[in-house]
């Protein structure tokens, strides 16, 4: 125990050893131990990671049976063939002008190891959002010798070379449409269409990215490639050798491929056999470009519809529709959504193959506000079908969910909601009528007349006119002889909302108005008077 | 029952050797003997005026021991020994210290007030000593002032020894109200207004509800400003103290004072002396640290806001604050870069204008330019050194688009000054300040570099040339040239540094070979340099720091033969020994993550193995941790062939996990055991038995540092995982352990961040170790022996996801657990897994978060539990 000279007062809070340490302070460079301890631990933590995902992935059970799991890069939420991500690896450069030229010179030298480093120098230019310099590497001249390396292949760093020179191309094209227009007209297309024969699979995966890229610009872009072959050699590229990064590339090259009309129904034949076939990837970008792809394919027309009937993949899109990413889920409900618009008859596969109870939960569930919104499309054009297809509805107990979101929902929902209440009202049986009326669908239509779209409001006073048509059978069994359910919108306020329709500048529904107005109402009220237009000819 | 202890007190103090030795062994002898006895002897010599001051302060000092230590585990057994004596032995020695007060030796007073504070923050926590902030309360209005002193200073150390919700607010007041008296300019002793202001900042932390008070709260500032302007420096200082103190405790209120304060910390620091001067500098430095966390809250991706809103004070005195700041850094001293402990006005200015310029951005720039073009040129060095040190003082904060202009233009003329300046001084703030520049307009997160393929071979002509200068200035320019290669770490293979690796590491290696390199951290410097330009290096010089591995070795190979060496001598060594332990990590690692040089790296690996078993022989903490650091790197690179070494080595990575006093060590070996079981795999399990009885033993010493306990738990998963069904063994240890600490875990009430991260800690190693043993036994046909424990598992997670307070990390490898119980357990668990309310919810709930990597857990969990439930 040593003697202390005076007893020193309790520690003190001293900001001054703290300031001390942070004069001309090099944290990292004094603390070099605790930051290797720090990166090792880190590096730890990311191997233990690794063996346990590892394991957890050797699995007894085959895993190709599962629709679900594994991560792919985010696919943006509109991500319409629209320029694809830059790629990962941004970096700023130190490149003046002068330096700019330096790096054409190194492009045109004859030296490969010079052309290697200027085109991966134009590349991290190209990289960087925003560069000033991108501008001035985007030339005419550097574009067409980036075109000509791609052909570079001789020499052992030829498929590097090749790889660097499409990932520029890749970076011009994911700019704007005269930067890509630059590119086509370089005549890059067909020889990065060349590329995909590659034996290198990262040359053919950079060279798929470019036209990837390519094919988002414009239909006329698309048929540029498809013109020289592009589509029968990226459909090769799906083999059971190819990598998961590769398959990835390919099926979202193949997506953005697919957002026009392709040129004949025997390509399209060949590209659903594939994408059938990537339905059952676990990969989950896998499987959602491949569902964009047959959304866009849905969006071409009734044939392609019928195609895709054809080629039996509907009974799948219908359980993806529970997948649990809706990087999955959105493009599905997109092209559920246009089989549905189609005939009878392929509505009916649809409700056989349980798409009632998905949608239900999409509708119920947490799920996106697009994703609702088609699924609430989808449920309105089963309404327009068949009384059997209604009953169905009725059955699933959607009419009251569709009551609350035509009421509730968000203002697209809501429309779509009234859609299926107008369309199920309009074709349905009475007994389904007074069903549905049980469900409170003429307060949902009545409310629904102050809309300002005439389609739906038209369809709204259709499905009304059906109500009430069904309301005169029940006058007999009436006491008071009144039509119960035009009793019942004029309780709610539907009359007034229907005389104001008087005044809505659309024929068809005057017209429409006039004629509800005319045969329920117009003999109990005297102080009716029966409104004419005093433009419109008398017919 | 008092023992006479005045002589044995004198003698050990003694000059003389052996009766200090024999003295304090007696003392320690009575103290085991006869607690009570031996502390009320102590008591009442400090009591008594007729006893020389040399016994009575040394008998304080071992009463104030026998109370408080820094260890938390001794310091609550020392509280429970406290607590269980007699209350009549109690109650004696607080008499004897409450009368020591009214002593005229002030010494003597002064003792006695710390160990009543040692006293009370025992006691009233336990709701005992009620009486005694009363009855010190009663001495206030004591006329003799050295009893009023003495009391005022208790008051204090009671306020900084207990938690302020120990004292009830109407204490609270009466406790301030004496204090703020005792400032108050009536005051007439100025020792007592000392103690009083000093007490003040130490019962600032009770004063919350009397700062919301806007009358309270004018008259304690007034009071505190007042005393700012006392005649008496220790006054002025203690008050500027507290002034500090408010700033970062109160900072939401300051608003109305800051006009005031503002002229009085100016006037401070241009008129009055050193030590005032610098804390009226620190309220500003204060200031800028809490508008840095509000601004930084209000940037932050989570919140967006901070509890409480900026202010802006910084900003609205900048005018006027950074001309007062830019005039102290023309006070340097002389060689004040040589001395380690120096501080003064100049650096405590330049290091504020720091961090206003973090504060504000860009807006400092054109108040500090002028500053820096008038006096850069300057014949007289001070004027140099100080437009230097601004400059290098603003580079963090700024954005780079405004700076890199000026830097462009001032690149030339820091380098030229570097290499010419006549002045030690200025060439070490310039270096400096490269550094700073390097660090933070240079590197891929900046969008344009200032450093070019053309100046970047100027730059690294000047930066080599300058390690050969005095020590201070070559330390400084080894810092400079880390930040450099940093810069470069993401570059591939066009890094311009890649023509002068030579060059470099040839420099870097005669840097610490300097006779002086021992002198203002140089050699350190040195080999951190070294390190970044290694580690930032990419696959084209790997054959030159492959050239470093012999001669990094043949050095480590010359401090391990030394021998004989004075202790000087010996603390040298130890140092160069953890810095070349250091080094080699480094390598090994950059060497093993490059394909191509692995295999040629590996045969350095029997010597290199060789090396580092003998630096084992050392007793310093610090070199053990260096080389257990090296060896796992060297785990990772030499993967199964690493068992060769294992006969050799085990001793050491006991020795390691044994360690609980230096628990650094301890940590770090238990990490190096995961290193081993994944580089070895089912090679480790002839050492596994060692491992977990060492292991075991730890988690249940109370000794051992709480931080260390969540890596033994993660590191029982990796032990599972790389011996698969051998585990079965140990479950019956392991499990018990891994429930225990679930139940504490889960259970835990965190009233603090750092009790809140702790408890995540801990719950993700046992995560951790429950999906290393479950997947180590998949597929085995021993899983039933895991059937007992699944529920247990189950309620630990349904426990904790009740409770809602897991981090994302918890959360993840909860789900990985749930996934893990389904996915070896199968249909044994299935039902269970139905039962449990937390994983249904929990998966849910996390296939929508944001977190990429939560969604897939959660997606990998539902899978495999679908496959349980209906396989």
């Amino acid at each position: 125990m040593p003697p202390s000279p005076s007893p020193p007062r309790p520690a003190r809070r001293t900001p001054e050893n703290a300031r001390k340490k942070a004069y001309k302070e090099q944290t990292d460079v004094t603390n070099g131990r605790r930051r290797r301890e720090a990166q090792l631990l880190q590096l730890r933590k990311s191997r233990r990671e690794d063996t346990l995902s590892k394991r957890r992935r050797d699995d007894a059970s085959s895993p190709s049976t599962e629709p679900e799991s594994d991560i792919g890069p985010a696919r943006p939420e509109s991500d319409r063939p629209s320029s694809s991500d830059p790629p990962p690896l941004a970096c700023a450069t130190d490149a003046d002008s002068n330096k700019l030229l330096g790096i054409i010179n190194g492009l045109k030298s004859e030296n490969i190891s010079l052309q290697l480093e200027a085109t991966t120098k134009i590349r991290k230019i190209l990289s960087v959002d925003g560069n000033s310099l991108a501008e001035e590497v985007i030339t005419a001249d550097v574009v067409a010798r980036l075109v000509e390396l791609l052909s570079s292949k001789k020499n052992p760093r030829g498929p590097q070379l090749q790889v660097e020179a499409a990932w520029a191309l890749t970076n011009i094209t994911a700019g704007t449409s005269e930067h890509t227009e630059v590119v086509t007209n370089a005549g890059a297309v067909p020889k990065l269409v060349k590329l995909l024969e590659s034996p290198r699979s990262d040359v053919r995966e950079q060279a798929m990215w470019a036209l990837g890229n390519v094919a988002a610009e414009s239909q006329r872009c698309r048929e540029l490639i498809i013109d020289h072959g592009g589509l029968v050699q990226l459909l090769s590229q799906f083999n059971e050798h190819a990598k998961v990064s590769n398959l990835r590339m390919a099926t979202w090259t193949l997506s953005n491929l697919c957002f026009g009309k392709l040129p004949s129904k025997s390509q399209t034949k060949a590209v659903l056999q594939i994408l059938q076939q990537l339905l059952n990837s676990i990969d989950e970008k896998i499987l959602s470009d491949t569902c964009w792809a047959v959304s866009y394919l849905c969006n071409h027309g009734t044939d392609e519809i019928q195609m895709v009937i054809e080629s039996q993949i509907c009974c799948r899109l219908v359980k993806l529709l529970m997948h649990s990413s809706p990087k999955v889920v959105t493009p599905v409900i997109l092209a559920l959504a246009n089989v549905s618009a189609a005939d009878d008859c392929q509505v009916q596969f649809l409700i056989d193959s349980g798409i009632l109870q998905c949608l239900l939960k999409l509708l119920t569930r947490n799920y996106q506000k697009c994703i609702k919104n088609q699924a609430c499309r989808t449920v309105s054009n089963i309404c327009a079908g068949t009384t059997a297809q209604i009953q169905a509805i009725i059955d699933a107990k959607m009419v009251p969910l569709l009551i609350q979101l035509s009421q509730h929902g968000e203002t697209d929902i809501k429309k779509e909601a009234i859609w299926a209440i107008a369309n199920a009202t309009s074709g349905g049986s009475p007994d389904q009528i007074r069903s549905l009326v049980g469900d409170g669908c003429i307060i949902a239509l009545c409310n629904a007349l102050v809309l300002s779209d005439a389609d739906l409001l038209y369809a709204c006073l259709n499905g009304l006119e059906s109500i009430l048509k069904v309301g005169e059978m029940e006058k007999m069994k009436d006491e008071a002889g009144a039509n119960p359910y035009a009793v019942l919108m004029e309780e709610c306020g539907g009359l007034d909302k229907l005389e104001n329709l008087q005044g809505f500048n659309n024929d068809a529904i005057f017209e429409k108005t006039i004629k509800l107005l005319e045969s329920y109402w117009v003999e109990e009220g005297s102080e009716f008077e029966v409104p004419k237009e005093p433009s419109t000819d008398d017919t | 029952m008092a023992l006479e202890v005045t002589q044995i007190l004198l003698n050990a103090q003694s000059i003389d050797a052996a009766t200090r030795n024999h003295a304090e062994e007696s003392l320690k002898q009575i103290q085991e003997q006869n607690l009570p006895a031996f502390l009320l002897s102590l008591s009442a010599e400090l009591a008594n005026n007729n006893k020389p001051i040399e016994s009575r302060k040394l008998a304080g000092l071992i009463l104030k021991n026998a109370l408080d230590a820094k260890e938390l585990h001794r310091k609550n057994d020392l509280a429970q020994r406290w607590l269980s004596l007699d209350l009549a032995t109690k109650t004696q020695i607080k008499t004897s210290l409450l009368q020591t007060f009214s002593s005229p030796v002030s010494d003597a007073r002064s003792t006695a007030a710390q160990v009543i504070a040692k006293v009370a923050g025992i006691e009233l926590p336990h709701n005992q000593w009620p009486e005694l902030i009363g009855s010190l309360l009663s001495n206030i209005h004591q006329v003799e002032t050295h009893v009023k002193q003495a009391t005022l200073e208790t008051l204090g150390y009671v306020c900084e020894e207990v938690d302020p919700q120990v004292v009830d607010q109407e204490q609270v007041n009466r406790i301030l109200t004496a204090v703020v008296q005792g400032m108050n300019a009536t005051e007439t002793s100025s020792d007592v207004r000392l103690a009083a202001t000093r007490a003040l900042y130490n019962a600032l932390g009770f004063a919350q509800a009397n700062f919301t008070n806007d009358m309270e709260r004018d008259y304690i500032m007034r009071v505190v400003c007042e005393a700012t302007q006392s005649s008496d420096v220790k006054i002025r200082q203690a008050a500027f103290e507290c002034l500090v103190a408010i700033s970062s405790t109160y900072y939401e209120k300051l608003a109305p004072y800051m006009q005031d304060i503002f002229n009085i910390t100016s006037k401070a620091v241009r008129e009055d002396e050193e030590p005032v001067a610098l804390q009226a500098i620190e309220f500003w430095s204060s200031i800028c640290d809490e508008e840095i966390d509000i601004l930084d809250d209000y940037r932050s991706e989570y919140t967006g806001d901070s509890d409480v809103p900026c202010f802006y004070f910084i900003k609205q005195a900048l005018p006027a604050l950074v001309p007062m700041l830019l005039e102290t850094l023309l006070k340097q001293e002389e060689d004040q870069d040589q001395d380690e402990g120096a501080w003064n006005i100049a650096m405590a200015g330049g290091t504020c204008l720091g961090l206003v310029a973090r504060t504000v951005g860009d807006e400092i720039v054109p108040l500090v330019m002028p500053f820096i073009e008038e006096n850069i040129s300057k014949p007289d060095w001070r004027g140099r050194e100080a437009a230097t040190y601004a400059f290098g003082s603003i580079l963090d904060g700024p954005s780079p688009g405004k700076l890199a202009p000026i830097v462009n233009v001032a690149l030339n003329f820091m380098l030229a000054a570097l290499s010419r300046d006549p002045n030690n001084h200025v060439k070490d703030t310039t270096a400096w300040t490269l550094g700073r520049i390097f660090e933070f307009l240079h590197g891929a997160a900046v969008e344009t570099s200032v450093i070019t393929q053309e100046n970047c071979q100027q730059i690294l002509t000047v930066l080599l040339q300058s390690m050969k200068d005095v020590p201070n200035v070559a330390e400084k320019a080894c810092g400079a040239l880390y930040f450099l290669a940093q810069g470069y770490e993401d570059e591939g293979s066009v890094s311009p540094l890649t023509p002068f690796f030579q060059d470099i590491f040839q420099m870097l290696l005669f840097v610490t070979h300097r006779e002086d390199a021992t002198e203002s951290n140089l050699r350190t410097s040195a080999y951190e340099a070294l390190n970044e330009v290694v580690r930032c290096s990419n696959d084209e010089t790997a054959p030159i720091v492959m050239q470093l591995i012999p001669v990094i070795m043949l050095e480590l190979h010359q401090t391990v033969e030394a021998q004989k060496l004075t202790s000087d001598e010996r603390d040298k060594q130890n140092d160069l020994q953890g810095l070349l332990c250091g080094c080699l990590q480094v390598i090994i690692q950059k060497m093993g993550s490059i394909e191509g040089s692995k295999y040629a790296f590996m045969q350095y690996a029997d010597q290199i193995m060789d090396l580092l078993l003998k630096v084992f022989a050392s007793r310093n903490a610090t070199v053990h941790e260096e080389a257990m650091l090296a060896i796992g790197a060297l785990a990772y690179t030499a993967g199964p062939n690493f068992a060769k070494y294992m006969p050799q080595f085990y001793q050491y990575l006991e020795m390691g996990l044994q360690n609980f006093e230096e628990y650094q060590i301890c940590a770090i070996t238990v990490g190096v055991v995961g290193d081993l079981c994944r580089a070895l795999e089912d090679k480790i399990l002839p050492y596994c038995d060692g491992i977990m009885t060492q292991l075991l033993k730890n988690l249940s010493s109370n000794q051992l540092h709480r931080s260390v306990k969540p890596p033994i738990f993660s590191c029982f998963g990796d032990i599972a995982l790389a011996i698969g069904e051998n585990f079965e063994k140990y479950l019956l240890y392991a499990m018990p352990m891994l429930q225990s600490a679930a139940e504490l875990s889960a259970h835990a009430v965190s009233q603090d961040d750092e009790m809140l991260e702790y408890t995540n800690q801990l719950r993700n190693g046992i995560l951790e170790a429950y999906s290393g043993i479950l997947q180590g036994f998949k597929s085995s046909p021993k899983t039933q022996a895991l059937v007992p424990y699944a529920a247990h598992v189950l309620q630990f997670i349904d426990t904790m996801y009740g409770g809602r307070e897991m981090d994302d990390a918890v959360m993840k490898s909860a789900l990985g657990v749930l996934g893990d119980l389904a996915d070896t357990l199968g249909s044994h668990v299935g039902p269970l897994i139905s039962q449990s309310s937390s994983s249904k919810d929990l998966i849910e709930e996390c296939m929508v978060y944001d977190d990429p990597l939560i969604r897939e857990s959660a997606e990998w969990a539902k899978l495999a539990i679908n496959r349980a439930v209906s396989g």
